[in-house]
């Protein structure tokens, strides 16, 4: 596959917002990959400094998502985009949304650690939830990685890699509600537990949109709704 | 020393650079108007004195004896009578002191040679006035219009002046008489060449002038224009085309007695036609003006945008109709700039029309394009060859008639320009 | 992964050379058309159709169908023959002395080089709009009844008022001029000059109407009124439409085909063409690289 050029325009100034935007882009999203793996080493720790800290920074992806949507949208009125300019700022655009949710989700997930941990509840499940946090935090920086690189290739492997993470949540949330049904009493601070694997779980859905919307940038073709291996074999294989 | 100042400095050497060539210009301008100034008081001084014309009024006796013919006598009897007698003896009637025969010669030749036909032409127009004593203005002779208008100075001694003492005694009693008049030189337009210059009129040359020129815009103005077209238009773009183009770029150049002699050995000598006609002198000086009409042509055509050919081409026009209906219409303007100026250039040509014979002294007033005649330019010339001291005004008067001819050629062609232009 | 190592990523990954891109640095293999050339209902069919101007190739090459009723666009940068091959469609090339065209050019099916085929009636059929409003140094009125006159479409002066009304009207101009039908065309705004041209190419009831960037000598409200018009008027004729503004092309046609250097790099629709070309040159005329 062909790489794409953001340079290169006649015009410098349009290269160096386009290259803005991007690199703003990155920018938000290895805060959010940040704020996942604090998200982690408090699963390990079970530090409420590294909750506080994270809940103090929740802002900043937000004030970054409304700064990256001005910016967008000053160029789409002044350059008029078309082809890949065009497909960039629609993938930028809809990126930031996801990444934006990302950051919502770890804002929650401290938010019910701090609850959990003001409690002093201990459990495995604390491990369990770490070991699906990594594989998200994997396909996340993949994701963001394959978003700098522009490489589909990459981003559509790491889409198929979220039906491995679908299916550990669905077995982590299994042992969970039967714990739940087992000790009544303890409803609570496991079904806490199931949210933040639910929130995980939506942290790998929001990768995959973004990898979705590399494909789109990279080959010009919505992905979204569709059987990944199919993309995958007619465009690579 | 800042940018600033270095301009500054600089300035002052441009703007002086500036005011220089200004001032040139304006001094080349002001020669220029200077000597065209000069030049044409000059004309117009020496011409003046043409349109103005000095009569003898004189009491004749017009008795039925003397001249042996009455009011019932043919008109062959009436033309043929001694008129001339008639005159004199009303000269003598004036001066009866006058009796040796060189003496009465001199007073005979107060009057005009052409005073008898004068009072002819009277006579036939009015066969009452026979039997009656009648007074008529005769035009007088160039000499005694000379001392009245001035142009002989009558303190100058005797030796040295044309008319002599006696003479000018008489003109002086006759002026003294109030017998001598002036009056509007209706003549002057109205009668042809003559050997007199007081009876020499423009009118002959003039129509001389018309009925050429009429030959030449006839033959030149549609062959050119057709021409133009074909060249610009439709002819393929090959070397023949470009060796026509060149050579009518250099026809423009021949000298214009080339074409004279061209005119004499072909049109006078192989085909017979009329010597001194204007059709001879319409068709070689529409041989000399083609190429500047072509030339004129061509340029208005090719200013006509591109765009106009393209508008008509793309609705479906043929390259005939896109042609007549858009271009032509468009470059009509300078075509008949073109024209007319070649038409003026034509007006002033001389030397052709020498060559095939239009230079002969005709005094007959042209009645078509035929009879024999002569052009304006050649009539001055033929003028200012004279001796005769009435000639000279006469020449300026003609070079007056020939600019004036010419200055409205040109307006008319600004005129045309004016009219025709359109924007698009 | 950490954030240090992101914004190191973020960083611009192509070092090379920055700055546009000149023609003669591109050295591509011009292949086959991309994307869709030919359609089901075409109006016009070329094939193969090069053109030359004495020794210089202008056009190389080009097949493209163009289908009955839809607006097609044709753009690329200067220089790159969509101007010449929009005038080969009714011959206005055959002005030029040195142009020579080969290949073949369909018009329903017919060959219009044919040495039988008239370029007069081909140009009747087939009207042209041109880049600078070039009305006639007449009337209004009679520059719209120019072509029905020549053509003799009208049997008396009651049709030909009729007529000249009608493609007024299609044009949108009659209603600002119909107070002053016999005044100058050329006193028009520029606008409306370029709307008098159309109004006289449709009165000759053309089925194709070539247009050689009918808005570029316009301000943007003309333009726009130009589009609006171009867009109605697809309903009865086949507009092929040169443009130098790609947002014009994106506008107002159906289909997009990109010249380069004389060749036809990609067609497709417009859509396509204008959210993800298929085509390397075309993506970078799109996004401004160069052109």
């Amino acid at each position: 596959m062909e790489q794409i050029e953001f340079e290169k325009h006649t015009s410098s100034e349009y290269n160096a917002e386009l290259e803005d935007i991007r690199s703003h882009l990155l920018q938000m999203g290895g805060k959010a990959e940040n704020q996942l793996r604090m998200i982690l080493s408090v699963m390990q720790d079970r530090s409420a400094d590294t909750v506080d800290k994270l809940l103090a920074h929740g802002d900043d992806i937000d004030q970054m998502e409304v700064d990256l949507d001005q910016e967008c949208t000053r160029i789409i009125a002044r350059r008029q985009p078309a082809a890949s300019d065009l497909r960039l700022i629609v993938a930028v655009m809809k990126s930031i949304t996801d990444i934006e949710r990302i950051g919502d989700e770890t804002e929650k997930m401290a938010r019910i650690m701090k609850k959990l941990l003001k409690k002093d509840f201990q459990t495995k499940y604390y491990n369990e939830l770490d070991h699906l946090g990594r594989e998200v935090l994997t396909n996340l920086s993949g994701s963001l990685n394959a978003l700098a690189r522009l490489d589909a290739e990459e981003a559509i492997k790491i889409a198929q890699r979220d039906q491995v993470i679908d299916a550990h949540f669905d077995e982590l949330n299994g042992h969970l509600i039967k714990k739940m049904i087992k000790d009544p009493n303890m409803v609570k601070p496991y079904l806490s537990l199931s949210q933040c694997a639910q929130s995980m779980e939506r942290i790998g859905d929001h990768a995959k949109n973004i990898c979705e919307y590399i494909i789109y940038l990279v080959i010009g073709k919505d992905v979204r709704h569709t059987d990944i291996d199919e993309v995958k074999n007619s465009y690579f294989e | 020393m800042n940018n600033t100042d270095l301009v500054k400095k600089s300035l002052q050497k441009r703007y002086l650079k500036e005011r220089i060539f200004k001032t040139m210009g304006f001094v080349s301008i002001a020669t220029a108007i200077l000597f065209l100034l000069i030049l044409l008081t000059d004309i117009i001084g020496k011409a003046l004195p043409a349109f103005s014309q000095t009569n003898i009024e004189l009491q004749v006796e017009l008795s039925e004896e003397q001249l042996g013919i009455n009011a019932n006598s043919s008109e062959d009897d009436i033309r043929n009578a001694d008129y001339r007698k008639v005159i004199r003896e009303a000269l003598l009637g004036l001066f009866p002191d006058v009796t040796k025969r060189k003496e009465k010669r001199e007073l005979y030749s107060l009057t005009s040679m052409g005073a008898e036909f004068q009072l002819r032409d009277t006579v036939i127009e009015n066969p009452e006035f026979l039997g009656t004593t009648q007074t008529i203005n005769f035009l007088a002779d160039d000499d005694v219009a000379g001392v009245v208008k001035g142009n002989i100075d009558r303190n100058l001694p005797e030796s040295d002046r044309r008319v002599k003492n006696q003479k000018l005694g008489w003109i002086e009693t006759l002026e003294a008489n109030g017998q001598i008049n002036t009056t509007f030189n209706w003549q002057f337009f109205s009668s042809g060449d003559s050997r007199e210059p007081e009876m020499a009129g423009i009118k002959g040359a003039i129509l001389g002038s018309f009925f050429t020129l009429l030959v030449t815009l006839a033959l030149s103005f549609p062959i050119a224009v057709a021409a133009a077209i074909y060249l610009e238009e439709f002819a393929p773009k090959n070397r023949f085309i470009d060796f026509i183009e060149i050579n009518i770029n250099n026809l423009a150049a021949v000298p214009s007695i080339v074409f004279g002699l061209l005119g004499l050995a072909v049109f006078i000598n192989f085909f017979s036609m009329p010597r001194s006609a204007p059709v001879v002198g319409g068709i070689v000086l529409s041989l000399m003006t083609l190429p500047t009409i072509i030339i004129a042509s061509r340029s208005a055509i090719k200013a006509v945008p591109p765009s106009l050919r393209e508008a008509a081409l793309g609705l479906g026009a043929s390259k005939m109709q896109t042609v007549f209906h858009h271009v032509l219409p468009a470059a009509l303007p300078g075509i008949l700039t073109g024209t007319i100026i070649g038409m003026a250039q034509a007006l002033g040509e001389t030397a052709p029309l020498l060559m095939i014979g239009m230079v002969a002294f005709i005094v007959d007033i042209p009645q078509s394009v035929v009879d024999p005649s002569t052009v304006l330019p050649i009539q001055v010339f033929l003028w200012a060859d004279s001796p005769e001291r009435g000639f000279l005004e006469k020449t300026s008067a003609a070079i007056m008639v020939l600019l004036f001819f010419l200055i409205a050629m040109n307006a008319i062609a600004i005129y045309l320009r004016k009219k025709f232009e359109k924007k698009w | 992964m950490n954030e240090a190592v992101m914004n190191e990523l973020a960083e611009p990954i192509m070092k090379k050379s920055s700055g546009p891109e000149t023609e003669e640095s591109l050295n591509i293999e011009y292949g086959e058309t991309v994307g869709q050339p030919f359609c089901e209902q075409a109006k016009i069919k070329t094939k193969n159709v090069n053109v030359f101007y004495a020794d210089n190739q202008a056009i190389h090459d080009i097949s493209l169908d163009i289908g009955s009723h839809e607006v097609i666009a044709l753009i690329g940068p200067s220089g790159c023959g969509k101007s010449t091959y929009l005038r080969t469609l009714n011959r206005m090339n055959d002005t030029i002395d040195i142009c020579r065209v080969e290949g073949q050019i369909l018009l329903d099916d017919e060959d219009i080089y044919h040495k039988k085929q008239d370029p007069v009636l081909l140009r009747a059929r087939v009207g042209m709009v041109f880049q600078k409003p070039n009305p006639f140094p007449k009337s209004i009125y009679d520059n719209v009844a120019y072509g029905p006159r020549i053509h003799g479409l009208t049997r008396n002066k009651a049709e030909l008022d009729d007529l000249v009304e009608a493609s007024l009207t299609k044009a949108g101009l009659f209603d600002e001029v119909k107070d002053r039908l016999h005044a100058p065309g050329t006193g028009l705004s520029g606008g409306q000059q370029q709307r008098l041209c159309i109004a006289r190419t449709i009165a000759v009831q053309p089925e194709v109407i070539l247009m050689d960037e009918p808005a570029s000598a316009l301000d943007p409200i003309a333009t726009a009124k130009i589009e609006e018009l171009i867009n109605e008027l697809k309903e009865n004729f086949t507009i092929v439409i040169v443009t130098h503004s790609m947002q014009q092309a994106a506008r107002v046609s159906q289909r997009t085909a990109y010249f380069h250097m004389g060749r036809l790099i990609e067609v497709g629709d417009t859509d396509q063409i204008f959210t993800n070309p298929a085509h390397e040159l075309t993506e970078k005329y799109i996004t401004g690289r160069f052109g």
